[in-house]
């Protein structure tokens, strides 16, 4: 780790900025193609329904349409899209003989411009017989609810109970259960950009080319292939250098890729989809609701022994992978920063006639938390102890990494002690209390709310497997998985000029940047000096299954792969100019792209000269050296191990910590929340880019402020879908955004290169526990519990009178 | 989403009764009809071009009447389809006697689906009961014209 | 999200739009500052065969006062009354109520009648209209009628313009002396439509009598509605707290609003009470010395 760091470490300008302001960046949809058509997608306006025909002929005909693609022909030119989980269920990117929910693609229409493709869309005349819907996931369960999916015969289609440690007998040992039912609410990240896909398929070759912002993982591309029924090797995924943010939502864009390669190939003609923001929230994707029962088992001194949880997560209509992670990609981390050694979960992933889930920014920890942090706090409260103290008694401690959680997490360092206390002070904490007393004592509702997390990053996909059952997967043949890395390609030009390529396809979080500081501590160049390509290729790029841009992993896995990269690199250059100038490379070092020896300032070569000689005169290099200056580097994260057979996994491979403290003011006649202050601490290793984090940082609050008080993808129980646009959909401004206080700690991680862990997630995962907190301790007095969101002034305002009435009856 | 209510006519329910049963009036009184035709008995089709200010939307359906008690009792169930989305339902007619006159008491559960449902939920319930009201007006003239056919 | 096809006409004087209008009626829809009309147009929602723009029209964006009668031209932009001086001075309620119309950049655009003439009963300036009395001449072939705003909103964006008429000009009394106003919005974010708005307007004679009272509400019916029980109750009274809650108990009671996504009508109603006692509590603090 660099105590002679020159650049990580620094904030420095983003070279982005100046094109992304100016409108001159490169997003899909500003790619040029000759010869272009567009297609507009007819979506299903029932949630459930039989189609009973779909008959284009009108639309075929209309003036400038070139043809339409419809659910048979889906079935004909494709396969049902693989399953991360054992079952029946079938999907594929568009309606073959029902349709599931409202917005499911059912026909595609392409013509000479988005405008004409809209005006035919009205002319394909389908016939439906609608069928009951059902919405909510537990009413899906029950026996007689509408089935949406006769071959799987139950509307629950993944189940699995995960048991470690004694569970019972820490419930048994127990001084007092803490019994709650939590409901979080289904909501987005919204990126400001929405998905765009370009297809082309080559009859002569074979090829099918997809420009998109598609950004991985990687392991999707087989999902594509196998849907698009083509061999690996004949699907290429291209990725422009600018993304318009995604934060998981844009995974879902892997239906599309494969509808619109479809018609593509269908119709022989290089076709557009654009997809419009009415689309992107009824039909693209979000994260999945969770209704959760929790148990929580403790001493009367505070000491947690035990969690027992029911997870029943709403995925929607249809399983697309990842799914259903949301349940399983906090195995490693399910405890949180806690000590306790008991765990049994009861998963269960439900399908009902909402567009199917994927991961968004946390997948599956804000939920998580959520009901963890409220868990501690209503364990506190019945045992009145402070919010702060019952958390202080239950952190793993210091001095105990890299610590293994009984559900075969590995943290690998932290100090949550010190990330709670820096919080507490940073807000004053005993201010705070202080003023709520005040505050209370002229009747108005102020309350604190605290959320601790650890925050995994750099999924692990082993955990995936956790959805097949032990007996399953002990059988032959099963596809084991495990690792977690990234790919460095790193060169010296002829004229000794550094590049770096990219293959994590960024949206936003400045992958150059960090890339361009850690290459130029790692050679001793200037950031501005290294070219940073991020375009994405799969025909050109080296990469593999977990190379992407998910699960904040770019700052641990793509910075130690470019570290390591650089550091091979730099032996090359040494090992080059030594043998050229006679001098073992052992006493030589870089420094502003030239090559000194020992202490002299003297420089005896450059990168140029270098360069030249690698790649002009490739007979002068040491023996058995390659020509050309270069690397490519896989890194992979050792502890992202096989699922083992008690279904223990360390999920991720780094693992960051939060603390926060929120102090709100619940408007009593108008229920409205206020947020007075926020407090947020984030340990993620070593920064390379304190200003970066911080933007991560504040986005994260943004989402969580969003989630937790605004946001909801609301649906009626008929299943028509009622946030359509963002009149309803409610993101918060920067009108609605709270001011932040930011602080770190720094506990470096021992498995990366440079120390350093990941924050693109973070308070997305933290926030609704922390505004839920404070809104709960603000609302305590008046005798008001709540444990779902969003905490919106007229739900605030029927609790509190609901509160008010029932007190009146006692 | 459930729009109920009483309408009231200066007629004897015999006389209500036999304007509603009589399609070209109703064709006249639905908003926005533009077309209906019975095909079977009790068995319609029809295009309306229906909305409410700048929302309109263009739809093509069926009507079926489902109960006939008559002089007392009307119900049916409609179903269209149009660029917008859909719009379907049931709906009854209570008819009883009363002061000289009729109350009628409606009960009609409608859906509304697709495009509308989804960027227009503020307007349409709003929307939904101005439309039914014009449609009673308009049923009231023609039962005070005394006109049946 | 494209709109369906249309025809764009962009006439350069008045009479010519009202022949346009006449000559497609039915067919045809006025386009202001297109703030309400082409995100309706680009979700289908609204397919207007023909446009008619008027904003090529030379006279119609004025403010102008003439026997305590202030006229706003219909093209009149919202951000023009926003920052308007004359209104300030004269029709404060106004310049507040614009404050609370979406964004800056979308008053750059939206125009008061604009506004008007899409009657969503959750908007400001009808609210305000109504409260302040105020009355829109409405032209059309046959020549120009003054239709006074309470005769103007029938339902949920539904006036009673015919299809061949266009609003030409806004016409609000000016404010009398010793009165107060105020324009107070309940939103769940800034520049959100209205859960609910209260145009209040209070007016006090010399012996500390409140006189005049107007509260008009938005968000809670077909309609902007006013609350003449509310008015009434204050009409004649010394000010006091016990009758600002009665007034506002009042305006609930007159309120009808609906369920939706983001309220419940309970919830709404409750808070007619909290805002217009706001309102109220704040017109009254603004009323100066005669």
């Amino acid at each position: 780790m660099g105590t002679d760091a020159k650049w990580v470490g620094k904030s420095l300008r983003r070279a982005e900025d100046v094109r992304l302001l100016t409108g001159q960046g490169s997003f899909t949809d500003d790619l040029k193609f000759p010869g272009l058509f567009h297609a507009a997608i007819l979506r299903s306006p029932h949630a459930h329904a039989r189609i009973l025909s779909v008959d284009p002929s009108k639309a075929e005909a209309h003036p400038g349409v070139v043809g339409v693609l419809t659910g048979a022909d889906v079935k004909r030119m494709s396969k049902p899209f693989p399953a991360g989980m054992p079952t029946r269920l079938r999907y594929y990117s568009a309606a073959i003989d029902r349709v599931r929910f409202v917005g499911e693609p059912v026909a595609v229409v392409v013509a000479t411009s988005r405008y004409v493709a809209e005006d035919a869309l009205e002319l394909v005349r389908v016939e439906y017989e609608p069928l009951p819907a059902v919405v909510d996931a537990e009413r899906a369960l029950e026996a007689d609810a509408p089935l949406l999916h006769d071959e799987v015969g139950t509307n629950r289609v993944n189940h699995r109970i995960l048991e470690y440690g004694d569970v019972n007998g820490a419930f048994a040992a127990s001084d007092l259960v803490v019994q709650e039912r939590f409901y979080f609410h289904r909501y987005s990240s919204t990126p400001i950009e929405t998905c765009a896909v370009v297809a082309r398929f080559d009859p002569a070759t074979g090829v099918m080319t997809l420009w998109s912002n598609f950004h991985g993982p990687y392991s999707l591309h087989s999902f594509v292939a196998k849907g698009l029924d083509l061999p690996g090797n004949r699907l290429r995924l291209i990725t422009p250098a600018d993304i318009g943010g995604s934060f998981g939502i844009k995974i879902g864009i892997t239906t599309y890729l494969t509808l619109i390669g479809l018609v593509a190939r269908k119709l022989g003609r290089v076709v557009k989809w654009v997809e419009d923001r009415a689309e992107h929230l009824a039909a693209l994707s979000s994260h999945a609701e969770r209704t959760a029962y929790y148990e929580m088992a403790a001493k009367s001194d505070g000491t947690i022994l035990a969690v027992r949880a029911k997870y029943i997560d709403n995925n929607g209509a249809y399983i697309r992978a990842p799914e259903p992670a949301s349940l399983y990609r906090t195995t490693g981390n399910t405890v949180g920063p806690y000590r306790f050694a008991a765990v049994r979960i009861d998963a269960n992933a439900v399908v009902t006639n909402k567009s199917p889930t994927g991961p968004n920014r946390g997948y599956g920890c804000q939920q998580l938390y959520f009901c963890m942090e409220r868990m501690v706090d209503l364990l506190g409260r019945k045992l009145s102890l402070d919010p702060a103290e019952i958390r202080l008694r239950n952190l793993i401690q210091p001095d105990e990494f890299p610590y293994t959680t009984p559900t075969g997490g590995v943290y690998d360092s932290g100090d949550y002690p010190a990330g709670l206390k820096k919080a507490l002070e940073m807000a004053d904490y005993a201010g705070l209390r202080h003023e709520q007393q005040r505050a209370r004592s002229a009747g108005r509702l102020v309350g604190i709310g605290l959320a601790v997390a650890v925050e995994p990053c750099v999924t692990n996909m082993g955990y995936l497997n956790i959805a097949f059952p032990p007996e399953q997967r002990a059988a032959l043949g099963f596809h084991v998985k495990s690792g977690a890395g990234e790919v460095a390609v790193l060169r010296l030009d002829p004229m000794g000029q550094v590049t770096a390529i990219v293959a994590s396809a960024p949206s936003g979080q400045s992958h150059d940047l960090l890339v361009a500081q850690v290459v130029a501590d790692e050679l001793g160049v200037t950031p501005e000096a290294v070219t940073v390509v991020t375009e994405m290729d799969t025909s050109t790029r080296v990469w593999t299954i977990s190379t992407g841009n998910y699960s904040s992993r770019f700052a641990s896995a793509g910075v130690s792969a470019f570290a390591e990269a650089g550091r091979i690199l730099k032996g090359k250059i040494l090992a080059i100019a030594g043998h050229r100038l006679g001098v073992p490379a052992s006493e030589l070092r870089t420094q502003d792209g030239r090559i000194f020896r020992g202490d002299s300032s003297e420089p005896l070569m450059d990168f140029r000269e270098v360069a030249g000689l690698a790649h002009w005169n490739p007979n002068a290099l040491p023996p058995g050296m390659e020509p050309g200056v270069q690397v490519t580097h896989l890194f992979n994260y050792a502890p992202a191990k096989v699922l083992d057979e008690q279904d223990r996994v360390n999920s991720s491979s780094t693992y960051g910590f939060i603390a926060e403290v929120v102090a709100v003011e619940v408007d009593r006649d108008t229920g409205e929340v206020r947020i007075g202050k926020y407090v947020s601490v984030h340990d993620a290793g070593v920064l390379v880019s304190p200003q970066r984090v911080e933007g991560q940082v504040y986005g994260g609050i943004l989402h969580g402020v969003g989630g937790a008080l605004y946001e909801d993808m609301a649906y009626a129980e008929n299943g028509q879908f009622l946030a359509g646009s963002f009149m309803d959909y409610l993101c918060p401004t920067a009108m609605e955004a709270p001011r932040v206080d930011i602080g770190h700690i720094v506990t470096p991680s021992p498995f990366s290169t440079l120390g350093t862990k990941g924050c693109g997630e973070g308070s997305a995962i933290t926030a609704p526990a922390a505004i839920a907190n404070a809104v709960n301790d603000a609302l305590a007095p008046v005798g008001v519990v709540l444990n779902h969101l969003p905490l919106s002034p007229s739900t605030l305002w029927h609790a509190m009178r609901d509160a008010r009435k029932k007190a009146g009856r006692c | 989403m459930l729009i109920a209510g009483e309408a009231r006519f200066d007629a004897e329910p015999e006389r209500v009764w036999a304007v509603l049963l009589d399609p070209s009036i109703i064709a006249q009184c639905i908003p926005g009809c533009q077309e209906l035709k019975e095909t079977e008995p009790d068995r319609f089709v029809a295009r309306l071009k229906v909305g409410v200010g700048p929302v309109s939307g263009q739809y093509e359906g069926t009507l079926r009447i489902t109960e006939k008690q008559p002089t007392t009792r009307y119900a049916m169930a409609f179903d269209g389809q149009g660029g917008v989305g859909f719009v379907r339902g049931t709906g009854s007619a209570q008819l009883r006697a009363e002061g000289g006159g009729t109350v009628l008491d409606y009960r009609c559960e409608v859906e509304v689906g697709g495009a509308l449902a989804s960027v227009g939920q503020r307007m349409i319930e709003g929307a939904s009961r101005f439309l039914v009201n014009q449609m009673f007006d308009k049923l009231r003239a023609f039962v005070a014209r005394g006109s049946a056919s | 999200m494209k709109p369906a096809p249309f025809e764009y006409y962009r006439p350069r004087t008045r009479s010519e739009a009202i022949e346009l209008l006449e000559r497609h009626a039915g067919e045809a829809k006025v386009l202001a500052g297109g703030q309400s009309l082409v995100p309706l147009m680009n979700f289908r929602l609204a397919r207007p065969g023909r446009l008619v723009d008027l904003g090529s029209i030379g006279d119609l964006a004025y403010i102008r006062e003439q026997d305590d009668v202030i006229r706003i031209g219909a093209m009149t932009r919202q951000a023009e009354v926003e920052d308007s001086p004359l209104l300030a001075a004269r029709c404060p309620l106004l310049v507040e109520a614009s404050r609370w119309i979406g964004h800056r950049t979308i008053r750059n655009r939206g125009t008061i009648a604009g506004s008007l003439a899409h009657a969503d009963p959750s908007a400001e300036y009808p609210a305000a209209l109504v409260a302040l009395d105020g009355a829109v001449v409405a032209s059309g072939p046959a020549g120009e009628r003054i239709v006074p705003v309470r005769e103007l909103f029938i339902s949920y964006c539904m006036t009673s313009l015919e299809p061949m008429e266009l609003i030409t000009e806004i016409r609000v009394p000016a404010v009398p002396a010793r009165t107060g106003t105020a324009f107070v919005e309940l939103s769940r974010r800034h520049g959100d439509f209205a859960i609910i708005g209260v145009a209040a307007s209070v007016g006090m004679d010399d012996e500390g009598r409140l006189r005049d009272a107007r509260i008009a509400l938005a968000g809670v019916g077909p309609t902007p509605i006013r609350c003449s029980a509310a008015e009434r109750a204050l009409e004649g009274q010394h000010p006091g707290e016990k009758l600002l809650a009665a007034a506002a108990a009042a305006a609930a009671a007159a309120a009808d609003p609906g369920d939706d996504l983001h309220a419940s009508a309970d919830y709404r109603r409750a808070m007619v009470e909290v805002f217009v006692g706001r309102a109220l509590a704040s017109a009254l603090s603004r009323i100066g010395g005669s």
